[in-house]
């Protein structure tokens, strides 16, 4: 039976700088029980079409129908009522996502006390779902004494907690480590199977097509490939749209045009000879490597009682990535941010191109980033009202770089990642992915010394993390700056030049104090 | 518990949470709504105050006769007085508590001894009158009765009808309390001599006496008001139990009456009620200021809140149920605001009564915890909910602003229908609820169009300002961008500066206001005129004393006449004319009133060919002789003469019959070097009334005719004139050609002019120059004009059209009082004699002296007017200043408001793009650069701000005093209000606003950057 059906679907957005086609006639269907996970770059439509499913955003032009319901003609109360009903939905964002202020156990009942079930209900549902997730102690405590991975675990349970027939999650292991984020997905798995749900998962994380009955991908707000037992096809959309996927493209040679031929047993794609091809722009040339650019002698940071890094020693050096690769909570991203002046250690000596940092002010660590150091966080920040270009030409013109020239390396370093199109969107309207190129366009067009990434691929696809990873390694050897990237995406780890495993050197703190743990 | 129920609980356990978690989350938001509170239930007290002071103030001035309470029985005798004193008593007790002072009076009446003698009784006879001589009466029985005499002429006693009023002793009365009005006892009406007054100390016994029982009297039981017992809140109350008191005491029986000061009291009670109200409303609109406040600090709150709203809509909660979240997460700030700000209205309203003097527990009771305070604290904390539930449900801003939109055009709309009504007074100042609301709706209009402008403004200026420095670039840029926060803190500011701009302005209104009214009340130092007993100034002194008070004063003799003229229409307009030296003008208390060029270009025009006096030769001492030889009718023949003291005197030579004849007479001593300024040929008396007697019978009277041959006069000796070139008036006419040495007269008297031989005036041919109201002056024809006074007309040349001058309001004409009393003394001598004398001292050090110098003899019998009593009286009223007190505190918190706004709007863009901020510094941008930034980012709101609060300001005030024509104390303004802004006072304010902002934003600003590195915005986790 189909519990959601999606047919030519289109979602248009507005903006003053121009209306943006989040989806272009996606069609798809889900049947009930079934676990779909939902792949796609950044931008592709992927979290606009769960939107749409939880009714929290209007369609449009096409049809979306979920359990009977017509969500087009969907409002008010009955929107209400469908998603207190119908829907659980679990969002990246576990910190934003738990009311910050009530004990997980009612956090986790708080759908069912909205649908008026009473308080014993509540509480033996909530208790039997902690328990399943392995935080039977959790209920009276309040979400942010948990750790990330935990408080997704409770987010799961508060989506389910009301048995609902559809399971929205999106990007459930956005900001968790690879273990966390396998626990995430197997819970999901075994919650919405024991209740029957139906599971629509988007995310960039392989992980979660393990546990997908059917993984689908969008490209350019339409459904494009499928994957069901493992074996991919092309969606034929309506009007029969068919996209061919990048590297068939690029392998077959296939550029803007191709010409149709019937084949023995169906059509042949052919490149159009006729058609010239793009000329890529010149690759620059390597320049040397190997000098130092960061170290860290014998740094230590703790957060309260947890400690994090204990007599830390590593250097950074030119024309080399490195990864910096461990857990959630092992201590990366305040790595980069000690690199880049961000963070101060509780002991040792930061040193970026033999400065230390010790001995700089905030001004003078602002003036040292800006002359050297290209930094992008797990946030990617960015400057909400300035545009994309503006974001980067504004980072190039604070370097000294004249205005127009920032302009110009602004939309190249842009359209290099792919977002010629995007170049005039306010910051703030672009979607998670977005962002996260842009920043990460920012830092490669400064050509900094030092270029920090904290998981510089969380937020995108395979294809456009392939792509960022190969920016990254060729901003290391090309422009022989030293790229430091805190990551757990196995991509990136491969293309580094050097790893630095965090939690080893844990553990190997840890032995070295007697095995005391932290 | 039902489903129903525990769904609709939900949202309320998560706010509970929430509340429990962090109880203080909108402090700032529950502060602004507790000085919201205080503020209006501290105005609402103060106006309470400001009522009772009035009322208080109202009674004091009630003389202490009428300041009471009376029941009265007049008529005549028709039933014992013990059967009308018994309820009179018990419906006085019900007016008005303490002991009641019982009297009659007696109409006046002859005794047989044929004197006129007032007879009274009061009991406790003892405790109102003092003395002289004797002793107080002991007994009265029916036929004897003891008195004492307080008035007249002294006997001994009286006799009627049998029984005998014995005078024991001699006395006046110390209170008029026990008689009040009923009688001015000793200075009855009609007597030039007051009769005698006899007053016998046991009421119910001269009442029986049987020798007095036909006698028409007035019973009165009278208990009088203490000005401090007579509460505002109570002046309803008295009136009905009043009203309940006479229609007990005698349904439908006219010989019963009760006597309050009821008017005086209604009186102070409306004008305190309007003026009241306005507080009232003032402190509504520095409460709906701290609204806006509230709106900015509820902002803080509103990230928080709508994330936890969303939650809740992510989890399929209704409208309802997410309405009912923002309601207790408001509810529960405003409750707190709203409790808060009662605590502190209740002590602060006691203050301010204890300050006053007044009882605070009662103070108190009739306002704050009155059904209208409760009310009023109930609206408070519904209309401060609704803000902040408005701005937790309304966070995106879109919705917000779209209604900010349609509440600025419905004000707009408000507005120009309030225009085109045109202006109210006091008196009308209740009709029109849109006026009140002008600060408001000018403040909410202006608001929004500077949250819409701000946009706009700043986008040009983003493309004039891209080669700028990095911090201006991203300040402009920002509020470019994203303008919501920078433009609501511009619109809050515009509104903040705009009313304390207002406040102040208003405040100098009113203050100059009142300085105004003062001045066209009393436009001297001090304005004397005739008193009680038909003393006029220039009777009690000469103009020369009065010039020598006070170390040498500038005295004004003043004409106040009244007139017709031609005014628009059928009918003449009732003119009052007023006459004052016109070389005194510039010394007047008066600031132009409208007339062009101010008070020397009047004072030059009026008196164009300087002042001007009666002409005529002077009389020698010694005796007067003058020819005369008369044929037809005889006359009476009288020399008008006027003194040195501008007084005219007449001095008759008696009756000059047919044939020749010298009338002789020795001139007076006080006539002694007088000038003669006329000749009187009149009907003898004789004839006069014979005339009169003709007309009174409906025939037409005779005229009085024939010729009369005047010789030289003499006086002293010495030839005086011989009456060549004089003119004749009122049927006086010379005969051309007569021989030298005599001047042969027609006469032909009808009685309908005074028929006078006189020189030539300096005013005759020449029309009176005059200013005159706008009325006059239309009807006009080429400036010309016709003062049509008792017997005689004056043409007179208009020099100026005003709207006003001082002491004259609707249609008047103002002339130099010398031309003025020349032209209407010339032909009628003594018509125009000063009747007011208005005196200003040369010094400003010297006007106590001269206030005190005119309280003193011979000026006691004039009635006087002092300016410095007239406006310490406006001054000090308390209505007065409350209102300016309220006025100067909504500036002072209106200044304080602006600034923490301003640090509000900063903290805010502090605090809203902490992420933006931290990338920015990431990327290498120096704090100093972030800071600047935020600097100027204040600074353009700032600027916005002021410049639009000074529009808005500007606005207010014109349209506020074009609109609202009512004064301090709640009066109609004559003159009527002017705009007057007190630049001084705002421009200390507008620097302190910039200093005190300046500082407030640089620390601000200093402390979002003083951390040794920037906090990673969202999470502490490594």
């Amino acid at each position: 039976m189909r519990v959601i059906d999606v047919r030519d679907l289109f979602r248009i957005h507005r903006t003053a700088e121009g209306d943006a086609a989040a989806l272009q006639g996606l069609t798809l269907s889900v049947e009930d029980g079934e676990v779909v996970v939902i792949l796609g770059p950044s931008g592709a439509g992927k979290s606009t079409l769960l939107r749409i499913l939880a009714a929290l955003e209007p369609i449009s032009a096409g049809t979306a129908n979920v359990a009977g319901h017509d969500l087009g003609s969907l409002r008010g109360r009955a929107a209400s009522d469908y998603r207190a009903r119908l829907l659980g939905m679990v969002d990246q964002h576990y910190s934003r996502a738990l009311p910050p202020d009530m004990r997980c156990g009612d956090i986790v009942a708080l759908q069912l006390r909205l649908r008026g079930v009473d308080r014993d209900q509540r509480r033996r549902r909530a208790a039997e779902l902690l328990a399943a997730v392995g935080l039977d102690g959790a209920a009276d405590m309040l979400p942010g004494r948990l750790s990330g991975g935990e408080q997704q675990r409770v987010a799961v349970c508060a989506a389910l907690a009301h048995r609902p027939r559809v399971l929205l999650a999106d990007e459930p292991s956005g900001e968790l480590d690879r273990a966390n984020a396998g626990t995430v997905y197997r819970l999901i798995r075994e919650l919405a199977a024991a209740d029957g749900t139906t599971a629509v998962i988007v995310s960039h994380d392989s992980g979660a097509t393990e546990i997908a009955d059917r993984t689908v991908r969008i490209r350019d707000g339409r459904l494009s490939e499928e994957w069901r037992a493992g074996r991919p096809s092309l969606v034929v959309g309506h009007g029969g749209w068919v996209h061919l996927p990048e590297e068939l493209r690029e392998r077959f040679g296939i550029t803007t045009h191709v010409r149709a031929e019937e084949g023995p047993e169906g059509i042949v794609l052919l490149p159009d000879a006729d058609v010239a091809a793009p000329v890529p722009l010149p690759a620059p040339a390597p320049r040397p490597a190997g000098a130092e650019v960061a170290a860290l002698a014998g740094v230590s940071k703790a957060y309260g009682r947890r400690t994090v890094f204990e007599e830390l020693r590593t250097t950074f050096r030119r024309g080399v990535m490195s990864a910096v690769v461990g857990r959630s909570g092992s201590g990366k991203s305040t790595l980069l941010a000690m690199l880049a002046g961000l963070e101060r250690p509780d002991a040792g000596e930061v040193r970026v191109l033999d400065v230390p940092l010790s001995g700089l002010d905030r001004a003078g660590l602002a003036r040292l980033r800006r002359s050297s150091v290209a930094y992008v966080g797990q946030e990617p920040g960015l400057v909400g009202f300035l545009s994309a270009a503006e974001n980067v030409a504004f980072t190039l013109t604070l370097r000294g770089v004249d205005e127009q020239a920032a302009d110009q390396r602004a939309r190249a370093a842009l359209a290099q990642i792919g977002l010629e199109a995007r170049l005039d969107q306010h910051a703030s309207r672009l979607s998670a992915g977005e962002r996260q190129r842009v920043a990460i366009a920012r830092a490669l067009a400064t050509g900094a010394d030092l270029v920090l990434m904290d998981e510089p691929t969380s937020r995108l696809d395979q294809a456009n993390a392939e792509s960022v990873a190969a920016l990254l390694a060729e901003a290391a050897a090309v422009h022989a700056a030293a790229v430091v990237c805190a990551t757990h995406d196995p991509l990136v780890v491969e293309l580094a030049g050097e790893r630095l495993l965090l939690d080893e050197l844990a553990a190997a703190a840890d032995a070295a104090r007697g095995g005391g743990g932290r | 518990m039902p489903g129903a129920v525990i769904a609709l609980l939900a949202p309320l356990a998560v706010a509970a949470a929430r509340v429990r978690r962090r109880p203080l989350r909108g402090l700032l938001a529950a502060l602004g709504i507790a000085a919201a509170t205080a503020t209006l239930g501290a105005t609402l007290a103060g106006g309470r105050v400001s009522s009772e002071l009035a009322v208080q103030r109202a009674l004091a001035r009630v003389p202490v006769e009428q300041r009471a309470l009376r029941v009265i029985w007049s008529g005549p005798p028709s039933r014992p007085y013990r059967a009308i004193d018994r309820p009179a008593r018990r419906e006085l007790a019900t007016l008005a508590g303490g002991p009641a002072v019982a009297t009659v009076l007696y109409r006046e009446t002859r005794f047989d001894e044929g004197r006129i003698a007032a007879v009274a009784g009061l009991d406790g006879l003892g405790r109102y009158v003092h003395l002289t001589s004797g002793r107080l009466p002991t007994s009265c029985t029916p036929t004897r009765c003891e008195v004492v005499q307080v008035a007249g002429a002294p006997l001994a006693a009286v006799t009627t009808g049998g029984a005998r009023l014995v005078r024991v002793g001699e006395g006046r009365l110390t209170s008029g309390l026990p008689f009040g009005s009923l009688a001015a006892l000793g200075v009855s009406a009609g007597h030039r001599q007051p009769p005698a007054t006899l007053i016998a100390g046991d009421v119910a016994a001269v009442s029986q006496m049987p020798a007095l029982r036909g006698l028409y009297r007035t019973y009165a039981w009278t208990r009088p008001i203490d000005p401090r017992a007579l509460h505002s809140w109570d002046v309803g109350g008295l009136l009905d139990r009043e009203a309940r008191a006479l229609s007990t005491l005698g349904p439908g029986d006219s010989l019963w009456s009760i006597s309050a000061p009821d008017q005086a009291v209604l009186d102070a009670t409306s004008r305190s009620d309007t003026a009241s109200t306005r507080l009232t409303l003032v402190g509504g609109e520095i409460a709906a200021l701290l609204l806006a406040f509230v709106l900015l600090a509820a902002s803080s709150l509103r990230a928080d809140a709508v994330a936890e709203r969303r939650r809740l809509e992510r989890r399929g909660a209704r409208r309802g149920q997410v309405v009912l979240f923002a309601v207790a997460e408001g509810g529960w700030v405003a409750l707190l605001g709203v409790l808060g700000g009662c605590a502190i209205a209740i002590v602060a309203g006691a203050v301010i009564a204890r300050s006053a003097g007044l009882p605070a527990d009662a103070v108190l009771r009739h306002s704050l915890l009155s059904l209208e305070g409760l009310g009023l604290g109930a609206a408070a904390l519904v209309v401060s909910t609704c803000v902040v539930v408005g701005v937790l449900l309304l966070g995106d801003g879109q919705v917000g602003a779209r209604i900010a939109d349609v509440a600025a055009v419905a004000a707009l709309a408000a507005l120009l229908l309030a225009a085109a009504r045109g202006a109210t007074s006091a008196g009308a100042g209740g009709t029109d609820p849109l006026l009140p609301f002008l600060p408001l709706l000018v403040a909410l209009v202006c608001g929004v169009a500077v949250a819409r402008l701000l946009p706009p403004l700043m986008r040009a200026c983003e493309r004039r300002l891209r080669h700028a420095s990095a911090a201006v670039r991203i300040a402009v840029v920002s509020v470019a961008r994203e303008p919501l926060g920078p433009a609501v803190a511009a619109a809050f500011l515009a509104v903040a500066l705009g009313l304390a701009f207002f406040a102040s302005t208003y405040r100098q209104t009113l203050a100059v206001g009142q300085q105004d009214q003062a001045a066209f009340a009393v436009p001297a130092d001090v304005t004397l005129s005739e008193g009680a007993q038909l003393v006029r100034p220039l009777d009690a002194a000469t103009l020369q004393s009065y010039r020598r008070l006070a170390g040498g004063s500038v005295a004004m003799p003043v004409l106040r006449l009244a007139a017709t003229a031609a005014a628009t229409g059928s009918r003449p307009a009732d003119v009052t004319v007023l006459g004052l030296p016109a070389g005194d003008i510039s010394a007047l208390r008066w600031r132009g009133g409208g007339l062009p060029g101010g008070q020397r270009t009047l004072a030059r025009r009026l008196g164009a060919g300087g002042p001007a006096a009666l002409a005529g030769p002077r009389l020698a001492p010694g005796r007067i002789s003058l020819p005369a030889d008369v044929t037809g009718a005889q006359v009476a023949v009288a020399l008008i003469a006027q003194r040195g003291d501008g007084s005219i005197a007449s001095l008759s030579l008696g009756t000059a019959g047919p044939g020749r004849q010298v009338l002789t007479r020795r001139l007076p001593a006080p006539l002694a070097g007088a000038r003669l300024v006329a000749l009187q040929i009149d009907r003898t008396e004789a004839d006069s009334k014979i005339a009169i007697h003709q007309q009174g019978e409906g025939g037409a009277a005779s005229g009085t005719q024939g010729t009369i041959g005047l010789g030289p006069l003499r006086s002293g000796g010495a030839p005086v004139t011989d009456w060549r070139g004089w003119v004749g008036r009122g049927g006086i006419s010379p005969e051309a050609g007569t021989p030298t040495g005599a001047q042969r007269l027609r006469f032909a008297i009808t009685g309908a002019t005074r028929p006078l031989l006189r020189p030539v005036e300096p005013t005759d041919g020449v029309p009176l120059p005059v200013a005159v109201s706008p009325d006059i002056a239309r009807a006009a024809g080429g400036g010309l004009i016709e003062l049509r006074f008792a017997g005689q007309t004056v043409p007179a040349r208009v020099v100026a059209v005003g709207d006003r001058f001082p002491t004259l309001n609707g249609t008047y004409a103002v002339a130099d009082e010398s031309r003025l009393a020349t032209a209407l003394n010339a032909d009628d001598p003594g018509s125009a004699v000063p009747d007011e004398l208005w005196l200003r001292a040369r010094h400003a050090a010297d006007v106590p002296a001269l206030d005190a110098a005119v309280r003193r003899a011979p000026f006691t019998e004039l009635a006087r007017q002092s300016h410095a009593d007239t406006l310490r009286s406006l001054q000090t009223d308390p209505l007065s200043k409350g209102i300016r007190l309220v006025l100067q505190g909504a500036a002072l918190l209106a200044l304080g408001l602006a600034v923490a706004g301003l640090v509000l709007a900063v903290a805010g863009a502090v605090r809203d793009d902490r992420t933006a901020l931290y990338d920015l510094e990431a990327q290498g941008v120096s704090p100093a650069v972030l800071r600047r930034q935020l600097r100027f980012r204040a600074a353009i709101v700032g600027a916005v701000g002021l410049a639009a609060a000074i529009l808005v300001g500007v606005l207010l005030s014109a349209a506020t005093v074009a609109l609202v024509q009512v004064t301090a104390t709640a009066g109609v303004p004559v003159p009527p209000l002017q705009r007057h802004v007190a630049w001084p006072v705002v421009g200390v304010g507008l620097a302190a606003f910039v200093l005190v902002a300046a500082a407030a934003v640089g620390m601000a600003t200093r402390a979002a950057f003083s951390a040794p590195l920037p906090a990673r915005p969202g999470s502490d986790m490594p």
